[in-house]
């Protein structure tokens, strides 16, 4: 486990969103320790939660995956080699980021990680966008930051105090018509 | 010589705490606590820090408060900031996690703060693409090579591993760019 989030940490640049598909070729596609719903449930409150994505992401997989030793290793597997690289790169090579060739190569990976980002929305759009009211609660949110450039805080308390209502007795109430088994499989998850 | 370190400390929690919808978003407030509060940096140093950031493997925060506390204090200084950008979101997930256990073994439901808080989400992550991609898409060149990088991610149905999409796009940048 911490060879993959390791890897991860070690391979993938632009960070954030960026990682998110990466874990999701590692966790879910490749190894299927994680199912699509688990990895979808993980990545919304990761995203919720302010600080670095990436890291909440490798924290709650790993805290499902293993417990607590699980969720120390993901992150220590996450942030150890772009602690290292930071370091060797702060005491000596940043005269060489100026360097042509590495301009040219930084500037294609990161037109390709901003096609990472947008693959990786699509993946938990994917899985995410389950109804209409999804995507009919979006929309005002998503015009909010991009027009008013309100503080993401606020669309998550927005989401929360709006939506959660009805996600609570959506919840109350599938657990009230459900048959004893498949409750019994959803604590399980 | 305790106080650089105190000193790197607080900012960097006060980065963490507001830092929403990653790596993009926290760069604006780490300037303005880096640049603007405590003057440690010039904006210019500022920009090449970041530059480097983007370049160099793993989550942009962790990245810009290594360099940032290293470049203030050493090593000791790196890892300060590192543990204080990091720490808060993942004490807050733990209470959260532990009070949301504690309320399902109560009722008969499941708090699914995750769904609730899905278009929000998705907001973010909009917003995540647009402020990237408005820097990194800024020439027919590039936006070919998003293109492309995007066609094979999609239609490869998940056997092409993410990282090769993006070398092949530094290559590519080297020869058209």
């Amino acid at each position: 486990m911490f060879v993959v989030f390791f890897r991860t940490g070690l391979l993938t640049f632009g960070g954030g969103y960026s990682i998110l598909p990466v874990l999701h070729y590692e966790l879910v596609d490749s190894r299927r320790w994680l199912s699509e719903q688990n990895y979808t449930d993980i990545v919304s409150k990761a995203t919720a939660i302010p600080g670095a994505v990436s890291v909440n992401t490798a924290f709650l997989c790993g805290r499902v995956l293993r417990g607590k030793k699980g969720s120390a290793t993901a992150v220590l597997g996450m942030a150890i080699p772009s602690v290292t690289t930071m370091i060797l790169i702060a005491a000596y090579l940043f005269e060489y980021v100026h360097h042509p060739g590495v301009q040219r190569f930084m500037k294609g990976a990161a037109a390709a990680v901003a096609a990472q980002i947008t693959y990786g929305v699509w993946l938990y759009a994917r899985s995410a966008v389950r109804s209409v009211w999804v995507v009919l609660a979006t929309a005002p949110l998503f015009a909010g930051a991009f027009f008013l450039g309100l503080h993401p805080l606020l669309l998550v308390a927005t989401a929360l105090v709006v939506g959660g209502p009805f996600v609570y007795r959506k919840a109350k109430l599938k657990a009230a018509t459900s048959s004893p088994e498949s409750e019994y499989s959803e604590l399980m998850e | 010589m305790i106080i650089p370190y105190l000193e790197l400390a607080i900012s960097f929690l006060r980065v963490s705490l507001s830092a929403y919808g990653g790596g993009i978003a926290a760069i604006s407030l780490i300037r303005h606590e880096v640049v603007v509060i405590r003057g440690w940096l010039s904006v210019e140093e500022f920009i090449r820090v970041v530059t480097l950031a983007e370049m160099t493997p793993g989550p942009l925060i962790v990245n810009t408060a290594t360099f940032i506390g290293f470049r203030l204090a050493g090593v000791p200084g790196s890892l300060v900031a590192t543990t204080a950008v990091l720490s808060p979101a993942l004490l807050l997930l733990t209470a959260l996690m532990l009070a949301a256990r504690r309320l399902e073994s109560r009722g008969q439901f499941r708090v699914r703060i995750q769904d609730a808080v899905k278009p929000a989400v998705l907001a973010l992550m909009l917003m995540a693409i647009i402020s990237f991609g408005r820097n990194a898409v800024t020439n027919l060149s590039t936006a070919l090579i998003a293109a492309l990088a995007l066609a094979v991610l999609l239609v490869s149905r998940r056997k092409v591993h993410p990282v090769l999409v993006v070398i092949a796009g530094g290559i590519a940048g080297l020869f058209l760019l």
